[in-house]
């Protein structure tokens, strides 16, 4: 049946509705990205020691702090609680699920918790996955995850060391390692390059992450 | 009216059967001493003097033999069934006239009123009553005024019914011995259903299920769950069973079921307009149990510290997820702090020294030459147990491969590889 004229220019007109933006990303990262859309996939990467944890915590953080409940999925079981609270997250209002490097267990996992609902902000953690494994994942996990979370409030954070969900996510977040600041005989902090692949910006942040 | 049993001979545990027999709910004073309303029976049974009878008729079927009063006031009964032999009806108005005979000592009195009142001369109820109500007041107070009304069977008292506590469990033997499970939670839900109704109807929901299989050759299998939240939705509860089920499996096939339900008053929660989204709590108790299914038991929940030093101290949780979420702060744009990556268990590594700093490391995953290293930062404790710890930490930078922090374990000289700073 064809639709009618009046209803085809209705769909041209139609607008995507405006997301407002949770202010879940450092203070140093606003100038690229303001904040992250609800109901997406965000996916951080870099190396190790690139700061990709760091981020999240302060996701993690900013939501707790809020009251709103999350979840982290953590592929390799190596969530420090006590370098969580630092960071500044509220430790009762996260959901944490050891994997023990169970790769299926942790996709089943994060799919359990996004059609769950509820959760604010999902982290799946595959840092420690080597590059082979991840790139076995069929994309239909991906899309999954995203019809899971699309329309919803909560967001998807995927870190790994590099990128996975391909199109089904819609930032991604490059990060890379620059100097390790020492003062004596202490670790100091860590000064870090971030860039947005997607959408690709040409220019850069720079970001420092103060040790505890 | 009230009805006052005082039994004399019979059995105790037949008195509350008794009461049961005429009133919905009773108040047992002591042992031997049980109080109903009666309102509303001489419709039923006919004037008191009937009723009286017909309680009389049923104590002597149970084998219970005892006083029976009858008043408007339930302490007035009391009063007249421990201390007047037989039936004693006291019509409204009448009970000072029929109470009047007995010592004044038989009052539910303080030692000093009553030697006060022994002081006065006053010997019998009839005395106590003849003295001026306001004069009692002023120099007995508010107890002397409570003795009057009592023994004139004036003012109201609400009844404190006693509840037999109600045990909600299910038996079911099997005709045949059942294998798999599906056929199994089949009986498991019929007597589940059941049960929770039982539960709900009392007001109360389920925060503990208990459900014991009987196998061949008489070993019994037992299994405990209990509940953050009170449930009272039978499907929850039937997913927890599969999912503890599937998690562990009967060992042989299942001749007979027990189910137990521990009741609780229900969760009343009265949401705030500005409280966070949060899954139902019968959602989050389904998911939980699924999650723990997928990863083991002891893997899901929400990290608590432990009061100690002790590295990598923690316990999981899963209470606080039930909880409402508040904001405790509001930052516009959330600070960024190095965070530690912990190798559980830590990797064994291979650690060369200069002048007592470590300068070169070898661990799986992890080989090169250190361009700095903090450290070392000394941390002991607990000596006294099996979880005594005692080793030198490190920060050292290994380029191309990232932060770590390394320690040498004490116990052996070991080096170990903690964790990445990411």
């Amino acid at each position: 049946m064809a639709l009618s004229v009046l209803s085809l220019a209705e769909l041209v007109r139609r607008k995507p509705p405006a997301v407002e933006l949770c202010s879940y990303t450092p203070g140093g990262l606003t100038g690229l990205l303001p904040g992250l859309a609800p109901g997406t996939i965000t996916e951080i990467t870099g190396t190790r020691s690139s700061g990709r944890t760091a981020m999240v915590q302060a996701a993690l953080a900013a939501a707790t702090q809020e009251g709103e409940l999350c979840a982290l999925v953590d592929g390799a079981s190596t969530f420090c609680p006590a370098s969580g609270q630092a960071a500044g997250i509220a430790l009762d209002r996260l959901l944490w699920v050891q994997c023990g490097r169970h790769l299926q267990n942790a996709l089943q996992a994060a799919d359990m918790i996004l059609h769950g609902g509820g959760f604010r902000v999902t982290v799946l953690d595959l840092c420690e996955f080597r590059a082979e494994e991840l790139q076995r994942v069929p994309l239909s996990w991906w899309h999954r995850f995203r019809l899971a979370v699309e329309n919803t409030p909560g967001l998807l954070l995927i870190t790994a060391g590099q990128p996975v969900a391909r199109q089904s996510a819609t930032t991604q977040i490059q990060l890379a390692p620059r100097t390790a600041k020492w003062s004596g005989n202490l670790l100091r902090g860590l000064d870090l390059e971030a860039s947005l692949r997607k959408p690709m910006r040409a220019e850069t942040a720079r970001l420092r992450a103060q040790a505890g | 009216m009230f009805a006052c049993i005082h039994r004399q001979s019979g059995l105790a545990e037949h008195l509350p059967v008794l009461a049961a027999q005429f009133a919905n709910g009773y108040e047992q004073l002591d042992e031997d001493t049980i109080l109903f309303s009666v309102a509303g029976l001489g419709r039923l049974f006919g004037p008191a003097p009937q009723l009286v009878a017909e309680i009389a008729r049923q104590g002597e079927a149970l084998g219970v033999a005892g006083n029976i009063a009858m008043a408007r006031h339930p302490d007035t009964a009391a009063l007249a069934a421990r201390h007047c032999a037989g039936v004693t009806i006291l019509p409204p108005g009448q009970e000072g006239e029929i109470l009047g005979p007995l010592p004044v000592g038989v009052l539910p009195a303080s030692a000093a009123t009553l030697d006060t009142l022994a002081r006065w001369g006053v010997e019998t109820i009839a005395d106590f009553l003849a003295l001026p109500p306001l004069g009692v007041l002023e120099r007995l107070g508010d107890e002397g005024g409570r003795l009057q009304a009592l023994a004139e069977g004036r003012g109201q008292r609400v009844l404190q019914l006693a509840r037999a506590a109600e045990e909600f469990t299910a038996v079911r033997e099997l005709e045949t011995p059942v294998s798999n499970l599906e056929p199994l939670l089949f009986v498991v839900s019929s007597l589940l259903h059941d049960l929770v109704k039982r539960v709900v109807a009392t007001g109360n929901a389920v925060i503990e299920l208990s459900l014991q299989l009987e196998m061949e050759r008489w070993e019994v299998s037992e299994r405990t769950i209990g509940f953050p939240a009170p449930v009272q939705d039978p499907r929850t509860l039937l997913k927890q069973v599969q999912l503890a089920l599937e998690a562990d499996r009967p060992r042989g096939p299942v001749v007979g079921v027990r189910l137990e339900l521990r009741p609780t008053p229900p969760r009343a929660v009265q949401k705030g307009m500005f409280t966070p989204n949060a899954p139902e709590p019968e959602r989050l108790q389904t998911l939980l149990g699924r999650l723990a299914a997928l990863t083991g038991q002891g893997t899901v929940g929400s990290p608590e510290l432990l009061n100690t030093y002790r590295p990598d101290a923690w316990r999981l949780r899963q209470r606080n997820l039930f909880a409402a979420g508040t904001a405790t702060a509001v930052a516009a744009a959330p600070a960024l702090q190095l965070a530690l990556r912990l190798f559980r268990p830590a990797l064994p590594a291979r650690v060369r020294l200069a002048e007592g700093r470590p300068v070169e490391l070898r661990a799986p995953g992890v080989e090169g030459a250190m361009v700095a290293a903090a450290g070392p930062w000394r941390t002991t404790g607990e000596w006294w147990a099996e979880t005594a710890w005692a080793r030198d930490e490190w920060d050292v930078a290994v380029p191309g491969a990232g932060l770590y922090r390394i320690y040498r374990q004490h116990l052996g000289d070991v080096w170990f590889v903690d964790g990445v700073y990411d």
